[in-house]
C-alpha cells in the first residue's frame, strides 16, 4: 500500500503538461489577391488574431499571425494598412504596430512605444500618420527611416481616429467623447482648422467630387463636407437610438455603404438615409464592413456573442451572397491585398 | 401568501425573543444539537471544512490559494495578489455566496467576492457548502456558499504570536495576533501587512524581441525574459474581535475588519509598452463590523447579528501622453455602504427535531462613477449611478430524524429584492445511514432545491450598459451522494462522492455590444452537472511519525443550453468559458518530532476562452499542475515557542497562465519565523 502511494506521489510530482504555444513558424503563402481579416479579440484577453481569405479559390485560414510567427498578435488588433508590399497591423492595447510581409505574414519590423494606436495612414511613399485613442497627438512615421520622426498635437482633443486625405490636407476624426474633425496641412504638419460635427464621428470617406462624408454614432448623423472650404454642405440625421457605423465607399467614389442595423447603400447625390436598405440582417448583427475595390464585393462580419469566432459574409456588389466564413474573435477590420 | 409567511416568521421570532428573556437556565449547546452520531443541522448537507492547519499554512496566502490547494473550486486568478474569483460547480463567481461572521461579503455592486483580499490567517473556520446545501446560508448560491468565521476564542489568558516572512520578488509579510482572555471577556487583535515588488521574471512566449540592424531591418529575435510589470502591492489588514459573556450567560460579540490595499494591475504579457509609460492601480479601503448577541436556553438558541460594510474601490489608469508625465486616463470609483440585521432562532422540541427560523434585512447603497474629461468643454464629467436597494429574506427550516438512521430536512425561503418578491424557495434534504458500526459508517445523502439570484446593482444601473429589464436567475438543483468513514487503530479514512445536476434559467451574462461597451442580458439556460469527491486519510506510523493526506477531485460540465443568438452561434451545447472540466488537489503532510513536511499538488484541465470552445491556438488555456512544498520545524524554549518554515511554490517552475495573457510566477521561496512568547 505504501508502495502504491509512493508511486502515485512520484507520478504526480513529475507530471507536467503546461504548454504555451511557442516557436511555431509555419510557412504560409498568401496569393497576390487576398483579404486580411483583423480580428480584434477581447479587451484585456490578448486574443486578437489575423485571418486571410483568397477570394478566387475561396480558401480561408485563421490565426495566421501566431502560426507564422510563433507569437500572439496581442490585445485588440484595430486596423491594418498595406503600403509598398508591407502590412501595418495596429494592435491598440499592446501599443504596437507590427510590420509584416504580406506574402507570408512574417514579421519584418515593428513600431512600438505607442500609447493607444488606432490607424496608420500613408500620405506618400514614406510618410505616415498614426492616430491614437488617448495620446492627444498624431505620430509621424517615416518608413524609410523606420522610426517615428515627429508628432502633431491634437490638444485639447485627446482622441484621434480615422484619417483620410485630400490633396495636401489630412482629415482626422476625434471620435472618443468628441465631435470634431481636425484638418492638418501635410506639408507643415500642423492643425490648420477644425470642423464641428456631432458626437463620436466614427468613420469617414472622400467621394469622387472631393466631398468628405462623416458618419457620427452618438446623435446619429451623416455629414457632407467640402474638402476645400471645410464647409458642411449636408447634415442628415438618423432616428434616435440608431447606431450607424462603418462608412465605406466603392472604388469609383460614387456610392456610400454603411451599417445601420442593415447594410445601407446610398448614392453620393442622394440625401435619403431612411430608405436605402441594401442587405437585410435577418438575425445577424453586422459589426464591420469592407468593400473590395477590385470588384465591388462586400464583406461583412457578425461578432455573434463577441466571445466566439465571428462570421464573415461575402456578397457581390449586387448584394448576392457568395461565401460564408468563420473568422476569429470579433472580426473588426478588412484589409485588401491587390495586384496593384 | 408570501406576506403571510413573512409575518408569521416575524411573529415567531418576536415571541421567542420574549420567551428568551424569561428563561434563565443555560444548557450546553453541543449536547442539545447532537443526536446519536450525526448532528441534526448536518442532515443531507454536502460540505467541506478547510482544516485550520491549511488556513494557517502561509502568512502570504489569501483564501484564494487555500481554496485552490484544498478544494475542487476553480479559482480564476489574474496573477499574484490580483483579483481571484471562485467558480464552484462550473457556475459564475457571483453564484458562490460568501459570508463572514454572518455578514454577506458578495459585493452588491458586482455580486462576486475577491478572495485575494481575504488573508487566510484571519479566518478561523471556513466551510464550503456545495449546491443545495448553501440555501441555509443564503439564496443565490447556485454553485454553493462559503461560510467564514473569525473568533476571539482562545485558551490562554494572554497570547501573542508574531510572524515575519520574507520571500522572492522582494516580498515581505508580517502578522501579529494578540489575545486576552478572562472569565467573561475575550479579545483578539490581528494585524497583517503584506507588500511586494512582485516583479517576478518569466520567459515571455507570447512575445518576441526583435533585433534590427542599423538600417532598421529585422535580423533576429528571441523570446524575452521579462519582469512582471506594474504588479507592486501593499495590503494592510486589521481585525479586532471582542466577546463578552453577560451574567445571564448570553454572549455579546464585536468583529471589526479594516482593509487598506494598493495594488498594481499587472500589464498583460502581450503589452509592448514600457512600464514607466503607464500606471494602473487599484486602491481599496474597506471597513466591516458585525455586532452579535447569542443566547442559549434549554431547547432554544438565538443568534442575532447586525453590521455595517463600507467599500471604497478606486481604479486609476495613468498614461504618458508624450510629454513624459503620467496623466489620468481612467478614473473609476465606487462607494458601497451596506447595513444588515439578522436573527436566527433554533428550537429543539425533542432530540429528534429541530426547527429554525431566520430573518435577515439588508440595505445597500452604491455610488459608482467614471470620471471623463469632456474633450469639448475640458471639464470633468461624472458618468455613473447612485442607487440603493433594500433586501429581506426569511427562512424556515425543520430537521427531523425519525429513526437513528434516517434524517429529513425541509427549508423554505422567501426573499424580497427592492419591491419584488422572490419565488418561494423550497429545499428538501434526506440522508440514510446505510452502515454504522464501531469501525465507521456509510451514509447516503440527497437533496433537491429551488434557487434564485437577483441582478446586482451594476447589472441594472451601470453606465453605460446597465439593463433595468433583466430578470432574476432561477434554477433547480439535485444532489445525490455517499459519505463514508473507516477507522482502525492507527488509520482513519473518510471519503465522499457526490453527483449533482442543476439547471439555471435566465443566466445573466455581460457581453460586449457593437456600441463598444458591455451590457448584461438574460441569455442562457445553463445545465451544470458533474461529480465531486474528496478523501482524507490519517495514519499513525509509529515512532513519532504520523501522516495525513487530503484529496479532492471534480468533474464539472457546465453547458450552455440557451437559444442561439443567431444561426451562426456555436456556443450552444458547449462548456462555459474558464470552467475546467477536471480539477483536482492533493495535500499531503508528514510529521515527526516537531518537523512537518507538506506537499501540495493541484491540477486544472484545459479551459476554453471562447464560448464556442473553438479549437484554435488562442482559444484555450493549457492544463496546468502546481506543486508546492514546505518544511517546518517547531521548537519550544523556556520563553517562547518558535516555528521556522521554508516554502517553495511552483516547485517545477511551470510556465502557465490561469487567465489569458496574465503572467504567473515561476518557482519562488518564502521563509517565515513564528514566535509565540510564553507569558507564564
Amino acid at each position: 500500500m505504501i508502495r502504491a502511494f509512493l508511486y502515485i506521489f512520484i507520478t504526480l510530482m513529475f507530471s507536467s503538461c503546461m504548454e504555451i504555444p511557442r516557436g511555431m513558424e509555419e510557412d504560409i503563402t498568401i496569393g497576390d489577391k487576398a483579404l486580411f481579416v483583423v480580428n480584434q479579440g477581447n479587451f484585456m484577453y490578448g486574443n486578437a488574431s489575423l485571418s486571410f481569405y483568397d477570394p478566387e479559390s475561396q480558401s480561408f485560414e485563421n490565426e495566421i499571425f501566431i502560426r507564422s510567427n510563433g507569437v500572439n498578435l496581442g490585445d485588440v488588433a484595430h486596423s491594418m494598412t498595406i503600403h509598398n508590399g508591407k502590412g501595418y497591423l495596429v494592435v491598440n492595447n499592446s501599443g504596437i504596430i507590427f510590420i509584416i510581409d504580406i506574402d507570408n505574414c512574417r514579421i519584418e519590423g515593428a513600431i512600438s512605444n505607442l500609447t493607444s494606436p488606432r490607424f496608420i495612414y500613408f500620405i506618400n511613399s514614406t510618410k505616415a500618420y498614426i492616430s491614437d485613442l488617448y495620446a492627444g497627438k498624431i505620430s509621424i512615421y517615416n518608413s524609410s527611416e523606420k522610426r517615428i520622426v515627429g508628432e502633431i498635437s491634437t490638444e485639447p482633443y485627446k482622441s484621434s481616429e480615422n484619417m483620410v486625405s485630400y490633396k495636401d490636407k489630412l482629415f482626422v476624426s476625434c471620435w472618443s467623447g468628441c465631435n470634431k474633425i481636425l484638418v492638418i496641412d501635410t506639408n507643415r504638419d500642423e492643425v490648420i482648422d477644425e470642423i464641428e460635427v456631432e458626437m463620436e464621428p466614427n468613420s469617414m470617406v472622400i467621394d469622387k467630387n472631393g466631398k468628405l462624408w462623416v458618419l457620427c454614432s452618438n446623435s446619429p448623423s451623416l455629414f457632407k463636407i467640402d474638402c476645400e472650404s471645410f464647409q458642411i454642405e449636408e447634415s442628415l440625421y438618423f432616428e434616435d437610438g440608431k447606431y450607424p457605423h462603418n462608412l465605406s465607399i466603392n472604388n469609383s467614389g460614387d456610392t456610400l455603404y454603411y451599417i445601420n442595423h442593415y447594410i445601407c447603400k446610398m448614392d453620393i447625390n442622394s440625401t435619403d438615409i431612411h430608405s436605402n436598405q441594401f442587405i437585410t440582417s435577418e438575425g445577424k448583427i453586422f459589426f464591420a464592413l469592407g468593400i473590395d475595390h477590385s470588384n465591388g464585393d462586400i464583406y461583412l462580419s457578425d461578432a455573434i456573442d463577441y466571445v466566439q469566432n465571428g462570421i464573415i459574409y461575402r456578397f457581390s456588389n449586387m448584394g448576392e451572397p457568395i461565401d460564408t466564413l468563420r473568422g476569429g474573435i470579433i472580426p473588426g477590420y478588412f484589409c485588401f491585398k491587390t495586384n496593384n | 401568501m408570501r406576506r403571510g409567511i413573512l409575518s408569521l416568521l416575524i411573529s415567531l421570532l418576536s415571541i421567542n425573543l420574549l420567551l428568551a428573556q424569561s428563561v434563565d437556565q443555560v444548557y450546553d449547546l453541543d449536547s442539545t444539537v447532537v443526536v446519536a452520531t450525526r448532528a441534526l443541522k448536518e442532515i443531507g448537507i454536502q460540505k467541506n471544512s478547510l482544516e485550520r492547519v491549511n488556513l494557517r499554512d502561509n502568512i502570504a496566502y489569501s483564501l484564494s490559494e487555500v481554496l485552490t490547494q484544498n478544494s475542487s473550486i476553480f479559482i480564476k486568478s489574474y496573477g499574484r495578489a490580483t483579483s481571484a474569483t471562485a467558480s464552484l460547480r462550473g457556475t459564475s463567481p457571483s453564484h458562490t455566496r460568501v459570508e463572514w461572521n454572518g455578514m454577506k461579503l458578495n459585493s452588491p455592486m458586482l455580486g462576486m467576492v475577491d478572495f485575494s483580499l481575504i488573508p487566510s490567517f484571519f479566518i478561523d473556520n471556513a466551510t464550503i457548502y456545495h449546491g443545495s446545501s448553501s440555501v441555509g446560508i443564503s439564496s443565490g448560491g447556485f454553485g454553493g456558499a462559503i461560510s467564514l468565521e473569525s473568533t476571539s476564542k482562545q485558551n490562554e489568558p494572554f497570547s501573542l504570536e508574531v510572524i515575519g516572512g520574507i520571500g522572492s520578488f522582494s516580498t515581505y509579510n508580517g502578522f501579529l495576533r494578540a489575545g486576552f482572555s478572562s472569565e467573561r471577556f475575550q479579545s483578539t487583535t490581528k494585524v497583517a501587512y503584506n507588500r511586494s515588488r512582485n516583479d517576478f521574471e518569466y520567459v515571455n512566449y507570447r512575445k518576441k524581441e526583435f533585433d534590427f540592424d542599423n538600417n532598421g531591418n529585422l535580423v533576429g529575435f528571441k523570446y524575452p525574459t521579462e519582469k512582471n510589470k506594474n504588479g507592486e502591492y501593499a495590503d494592510l489588514h486589521l481585525m479586532q474581535e471582542l466577546a463578552y459573556r453577560l451574567k445571564d450567560d448570553s454572549k455579546l460579540s464585536l468583529s471589526a475588519w479594516y482593509i487598506n490595499s494598493e495594488r498594481g494591475v499587472p500589464m498583460l504579457n502581450v503589452n509592448y509598452r514600457e512600464e514607466d509609460k503607464s500606471s494602473n492601480t487599484q486602491y481599496q479601503e474597506t471597513f466591516r463590523t458585525v455586532f452579535g448577541w447569542d443566547k442559549a436556553f434549554d431547547k432554544l438558541q438565538i443568534k442575532s447579528k447586525a453590521g455595517y460594510d463600507y467599500n471604497d474601490l478606486l481604479y486609476l489608469y495613468l498614461g504618458d501622453l508624450g510629454d513624459g508625465k503620467l496623466s489620468e486616463m481612467t478614473h473609476s470609483q465606487s462607494f458601497t455602504h451596506s447595513i444588515f440585521a439578522k436573527s436566527n432562532l433554533q428550537f429543539f422540541p425533542s432530540p429528534k427535531l429541530m426547527i429554525c427560523a431566520e430573518i435577515s434585512l439588508d440595505e445597500h447603497i452604491v455610488k459608482s462613477y467614471d470620471i471623463a474629461i469632456n474633450s469639448i468643454s475640458q471639464e470633468r464629467e461624472y458618468i455613473g449611478y447612485f442607487e440603493g436597494r433594500f433586501e429581506s429574506s426569511a427562512l424556515l427550516t425543520a430537521r427531523y430524524r425519525p429513526s437513528e438512521r434516517l434524517g429529513l430536512a425541509l427549508n423554505l425561503r422567501e426573499s424580497t429584492i427592492g419591491d419584488k418578491f422572490s419565488p418561494l424557495l423550497p429545499a428538501f434534504f434526506a440522508e440514510y445511514i446505510i452502515i454504522q458500526n464501531n469501525r465507521g459508517n456509510i451514509i447516503a445523502k440527497s437533496s433537491v432545491s429551488r434557487n434564485f439570484r437577483a441582478p446586482t446593482l451594476n447589472d441594472l444601473y451601470f453606465l453605460p450598459g446597465g439593463n433595468k429589464n433583466l430578470r432574476s436567475e432561477r434554477g433547480y438543483s439535485y444532489d445525490l451522494g455517499f459519505e463514508g468513514s473507516y477507522k482502525v487503530d492507527n488509520l482513519s479514512m473518510k471519503g465522499e462522492l457526490t453527483a449533482y445536476n442543476s439547471k439555471i434559467n435566465d443566466w445573466i451574462l455581460w457581453l460586449p455590444t457593437f456600441k463598444g461597451f458591455w451590457s448584461p442580458i438574460n441569455v442562457k439556460l445553463v445545465h451544470s452537472y458533474g461529480i465531486e469527491s474528496k478523501a482524507n486519510m490519517e495514519v499513525d506510523l509509529g515512532n513519532g511519525w504520523n501522516s495525513s493526506i487530503n484529496a479532492n477531485f471534480a468533474w464539472t460540465r457546465s453547458i450552455n443550453h440557451g437559444d442561439p443568438i443567431s444561426w451562426g452561434d456555436e456556443s450552444v451545447g458547449k462548456q462555459l468559458v474558464y470552467v475546467p472540466e477536471y480539477s483536482a488537489s492533493v495535500n499531503g503532510r508528514v510529521h515527526w518530532k516537531g518537523w512537518s513536511f507538506n506537499y501540495k499538488w493541484n491540477y486544472y484541465s484545459e479551459r476554453f476562452t471562447t464560448s464556442s470552445n473553438s479549437s484554435g491556438v488562442i482559444g484555450r488555456l493549457s492544463p496546468y499542475i502546481m506543486n508546492d512544498i514546505s518544511l517546518e520545524k517547531s521548537l519550544s524554549t523556556k520563553w517562547a515557542d518558535l516555528k521556522f518554515k521554508l516554502m517553495v511554490e511552483n516547485l517545477f517552475d511551470e510556465e502557465y497562465e490561469s487567465v489569458l495573457s496574465h503572467p504567473m510566477p515561476g518557482r519562488n521561496y518564502t521563509f517565515t519565523l513564528s514566535i509565540k512568547p510564553k507569558f507564564f
